[in-house]
């Protein structure tokens, strides 16, 4: 318990960091020597703190025009985390059914081949990739697969979906099925196939079991990689969703915080999300 | 079939990819066609307009197209490789180095304590790029800070950044192994923790580490590519408004990458090419990565009990107590000799590729052994033998020389080629010696001349004495040069000499290239050999330079004060100093009242008169550099080497202070002055020489039109207009000292230098002709 207080409060202080750092950092033009200027991080911390506490969230600006923060967040913040969620579950559900129980098949084989040749390719360059083939396929055949416009509905957002779920369906699906291969190695899978158990019932009461701490230990780590992603997908395809607060803001403090914030806040619901479902899934199908 | 199918070829495909993006980092900038400052120009060629931006494969000189700016994009990915791939290893290393000695130290207590654990987790939830970008976004845009100094900050950032994950991760790897049975034993044995972490510790992790080390590489290039979607270009960005465009000022791959976002609708390829050649790169360490993982698991790994559907590739290598492994012969270690070969001897291909792409090259060569005795006080006899090379596709049907400079020198002379003789025609000087059919195909031959010439009173300079093989270029023999006051060298190739000298008693042989006492001497590529021989009325003087170069004054009665050797040992001094050591061993200076002022290979003549001047001096020794050490074909470039020496005089003036500025300023207007009364019109610098109306055309004309460019565009390359004044002119004579230049390669090198279009240049050179 300690220790998630601790992590709160060092990820929030990480967030105001981050947030007052373009304010903080001055750079000298003269002789090109850059400074730090810490002196200006109380008053700038106090500054958002003030403004929460009026009960307003600030303002940010879109071009020259002052926008409440408070009046957009909403509609921001739900785009965002449905990306997130859908991502991070998408990438759980492959990686499992992929990684341990349908491993040993055959198909199994292709999709760890596609798995294999798509983690090669770094998450900027995929997503690139998959612009320039959505671009493409319009020109070719006219049908419109993505839109650019943030209000384009379905269309604007099941590809950001499906692009947040891609690095961390590789890297758990790697993660699950180098423990596969581990666990299957371990004398009391020796016992349970000694036993005569079927295939099935070893990985589920079996490998899943062993597995499932890695899963939930590693559930930050798939976190921070759909996150990640997020703020570039959102970027390169003007999903209007949080990520908006961060980079349109040149440098203001208050909405580039808000906007952490609520990715913070993102992913402590999903996580918990992530948490309740496994939790259902080992209640309905594991003995305990 | 199955010992085929079960290799590693991961592994063996990474190192060899790996291999060759190693290799283009390194050499890749010597490689490259264009220099990335340079852009391809609006250009008429065959009836087509050639304009930004190519597509690939559009036009064989762009392979792979450029950008909408028309930089070439090849030459940009081969100059950027090599920060994207050394800045990623660099960022990986010092992660690596520093997580793992951190990891290992901390695995090893008792208890971690749980800030840490807390922190790594708040750390780990933050995603990288996004601490990156908000670290570089203050400080990355407009180059305010210099280039080197933002890749330091964001390896250093990069790598704080980073840091955590890998103690990590080795902080668990090493508890785990620290419970180890092994470890215990040690520990009862009495070993310390630095001992065990070494030992025992340090061991099992080594391979996981390399495997790490790689993915790392990637990841950092990730990061790279991430934040230069947001603009964030590693080495920093440059921004232009109207419309705002970001570029990236190293051309490292994600940068290119990202610079090219906008391309995403139109002129696809301009983004591709870039995002291509960087997915070849991150594949190349990410096959290695895989292919490390599956050589480390099939070594190590327990095998499964049920059907798991993986299997690790290849054959598990197993150590042997007591075998002495580095002498056994295995297939892995040839097949690592060859590719490390490859590598050596690409390298050297390469390094002679684009040393032989530097300056003009002409395709024949020539090399001299003249043979020079002194049968009287007045005449000589010369045997000269020249090998002749033909380096071109063409057969040649005749070979050209040109004869001496004073024909009427020659009393008698016998032309063999191969041991046979040959017919032969003379005209207008040049001497055309008809090959026989049956040599036609040849590449060598080897010419002989005999002859006798006339010389010497009390001192002769011998400059074009001897028969000079004509350059031979795009199937073309080089012409003489016709009459004109101005230039009245041939040209010349840079060739080899061996001279060897019999005098009579009581005559000196003078030359840059001597040894002492030695009565023969041998230089290399020099456009042509110049001598002297002085009888000993002459009054000599030896003096040393700063930089050890010998100066040898003769004067024929010491008509000049101390004063002036001391002058021209300055000057000497200040070029050697600015420019570079100078060409030659030895100088010789003449001063004399009936010899005109010329500056020749390791020779500089001064008339009594002109030797008074110091900007004179300056100009007759920069000579050396700029018209001697580095050649030029008269007919129309010889501007080059006259321009380069007044403007290197005027530098020298400058050093020199504000009044001798002033006066070098003044020289130079005159003489303008003068070609502007003297020329109707203006007349470009690169005119054929037999048309150049006044020698202000070849001299001051270029000088002080460069001296204008560097006062417009010093900002772009230092401080002070005379700090890059002398910079230009001492990385010119760098690059083409021994090489030929024209003026199209000087148009490639000065746009280059100072970033500017052949259009700052078109109202004083003809800038239309040249390259076609």
């Amino acid at each position: 318990m300690v220790r998630y207080i601790q992590q709160m409060i060092i990820v929030i202080f990480l967030i105001l960091f981050l947030a007052t750092l373009p304010s903080i950092v001055l750079v000298d033009p003269t002789n090109g020597t850059v400074s730090l200027n810490f002196s200006q991080f109380p008053s700038i911390v106090g500054n958002f703190f003030k403004e929460l506490s009026t009960g307003s969230l600030g303002t940010f600006y879109v071009g020259m025009e002052q926008r409440s923060i408070a009046s957009e967040i909403g509609d921001n913040f739900f785009t965002s985390f449905y990306i997130v969620f859908v991502g991070v579950f998408i990438s759980i559900l492959f990686s499992l059914l992929f990684g341990i129980f349908l491993s040993r098949f055959y198909l199994t084989k292709i999709f760890r081949l596609i798995m294999n040749i798509i983690s090669t390719i770094p998450d900027f360059i995929f997503i690139i990739f998959a612009l320039l083939l959505a671009v493409n396929i319009y020109k070719w055949t006219g049908i419109r697969v993505v839109s650019f416009l943030p209000n384009g509905g379905a269309l604007n957002i099941w590809f950001p979906m499906v692009l947040v779920a891609i690095a961390p369906s590789i890297y758990l699906f790697k993660l699950i099925s180098e423990r596969y291969f581990l666990i299957a190695g371990e004398d009391y899978i020796r016992t349970a196939v000694a036993k005569g158990l079927k295939i099935d019932r070893i990985n589920f009461q079996h490998v899943f079991k062993n597995i499932e701490p890695f899963l939930v230990a590693d559930l930050v780590k798939v976190l921070s990689l759909a996150i990640g992603n997020l703020f570039i997908v959102e970027y390169l395809l003007n999903v209007s969703g949080l990520t908006k607060f961060v980079f349109q803001s040149s440098g203001d403090p208050q909405p580039i915080a808000i906007g952490l914030f609520g990715m913070l806040f993102i992913s402590l619901l999903v996580f918990a999300a992530m948490r309740l479902l496994l939790y259902l899934f080992k209640r309905g199908f594991i003995y305990e | 079939m199955n010992k085929l199918y079960n290799r590693n070829y991961a592994l063996y495909l990474g190192i060899i990819s790996v291999s060759i993006v190693l290799f283009f980092t390194i050499f890749g900038p010597k490689i490259a066609p264009h220099s990335i400052f340079m852009a391809l120009e609006v250009k008429y060629m065959d009836g087509d307009v050639i304009s930004p931006p190519l597509q690939p494969f559009e036009s064989m000189a762009y392979p792979l197209g450029t950008d909408l700016w028309g930089y070439d994009l090849l030459s940009m990915i081969l100059y950027g490789l090599r920060y994207t791939v050394w800045i990623a290893i660099a960022v990986a290393a010092i992660k690596m180095i520093v997580g793992t000695v951190l990891g290992m130290f901390i695995g090893t207590w008792k208890k971690t304590p749980s800030f840490i654990i807390a922190f790594e987790g708040a750390w780990s939830y933050v995603p990288a790029f996004l601490i990156l970008y908000f670290c570089l976004l203050p400080i990355n845009f407009g180059s305010v800070l210099e280039t080197p100094i933002l890749i330091a900050y964001f390896i250093v950032i990069a790598s704080l950044v980073g840091i955590p994950s890998i103690v990590s991760s080795v902080r668990q790897k090493t508890a785990e192994i620290y419970k180890r049975d092994f470890v215990l034993a040690s520990i009862t044995l009495g070993a310390k923790r630095w001992r065990l972490l070494w030992r025992n510790v340090f061991p099992q992790l080594k391979e996981s580490l390399l495997v790490m080390f790689t993915m790392e590489i990637v990841y950092v290039i990730t990061i790279m590519g991430q934040l230069a979607l947001l603009n964030i270009f590693i080495g920093g960005t440059i921004v232009r408004n109207d419309p705002v465009i970001y570029l990236s000022v190293t051309k490292e791959l994600s940068g290119l990458v990202g610079q090219a976002r906008d391309n995403l609708m139109g002129n696809q390829y301009i983004l591709m090419v870039p995002l291509i050649i960087l997915l070849i790169t991150t594949i190349s360490f990410s096959l290695l990565t895989a292919g490390l993982k599956n050589k480390f698991l099939s070594d190590y790994a327990r095998m499964p009990w049920i059907k798991t559907g993986i299997k690790p590739k290849g054959k598990p290598s197993r150590k042997r107590l007591g075998e002495k492994r580095f002498l056994n012969f295995s297939l892995h270690k040839v097949g690592f000799a060859i590719l490390f070969l490859l590598f050596v001897i690409g390298g050297i291909l390469v390094h002679q590729y684009s040393d032989s792409k530097i300056g003009v090259t002409n395709e024949n060569e020539g090399g001299y052994s003249l043979a020079l005795s002194m049968v009287s006080d007045k005449e000589f006899t010369v045997k000269e033998e020249v090998t002749v090379k033909n380096q071109s596709e063409d057969k040649w049907e005749e070979l050209l020389f040109f004869a001496p400079r004073d024909i009427a020198q020659i009393e008698r002379n016998e032309i063999t080629v191969n041991q046979e003789n040959l017919p032969y025609e003379i005209k207008d000087g040049v001497y055309y010696i008809s090959l026989p059919e049956k040599w036609q195909g040849e590449n060598q031959f080897d010419v002989q001349f005999n002859y006798r010439m006339t010389g010497i009173e009390d001192a002769d300079i011998f400059q074009d004495w001897y028969f000079a093989l004509a350059p031979f270029k795009n199937g073309k023999w080089s012409e003489a040069t016709k009459d004109n006051p101005y230039v009245q060298h041939h040209h010349a190739l840079l060739s080899s000499f061996k001279v060897s000298y019999d005098l009579q008693p009581g005559y000196t042989f003078i030359s840059s290239a001597i040894e002492n006492d030695k009565e023969t001497v041998s230089i290399d590529d020099v456009k042509n050999f110049s001598f002297s021989i002085v009888s000993d009325n002459w009054d000599q003087n030896e003096r040393v330079t700063q930089k050890d170069t010998q100066v040898r004054f003769l004067q024929q009665s010491p008509s000049l004060e101390e004063s002036a050797e001391e002058e021209i040992i300055t000057v000497i001094d200040y070029f050697e100093e600015a420019i570079a050591p100078l060409p030659f061993k030895q100088v010789d200076i003449f001063i004399s009242d009936n010899l005109e002022t010329e500056s020749l290979p390791g020779m500089v003549i001064l008339n009594v008169e002109e030797a008074q001047d110091s900007y004179m001096i300056a100009k007759e020794v920069a000579a050396l550099y700029y018209a001697s050490a580095i050649s030029q074909d008269p007919k129309n470039d010889s501007w080059i080497g006259s321009g380069l020496s007044h403007l290197a005089a005027y530098q020298y003036s400058v050093d020199q202070g504000e009044e001798s500025k002033q006066q070098a300023l003044a020289y130079l207007q005159e003489e303008l002055g003068a070609l502007e009364e003297h020329v109707n019109g203006s007349q470009v610098s690169n005119t054929n020489i037999i048309e150049v109306e006044h020698e202000a055309v070849l001299n001051a004309q270029p000088a002080w039109k460069i001296i204008e460019l560097i006062e417009e565009h010093y900002g772009y390359r230092g401080m002070s207009p005379e700090e890059v004044g002398e910079k230009y002119l001492s990385s010119f004579y760098e690059q083409f000292a021994g090489r030929e230049v024209d003026t199209e390669i000087f148009l490639q090198f000065t746009r280059d230098y100072f970033s500017v279009p052949s259009g700052a240049f078109s109202r004083w050179l003809n800038t239309e002709e040249v390259g076609t």
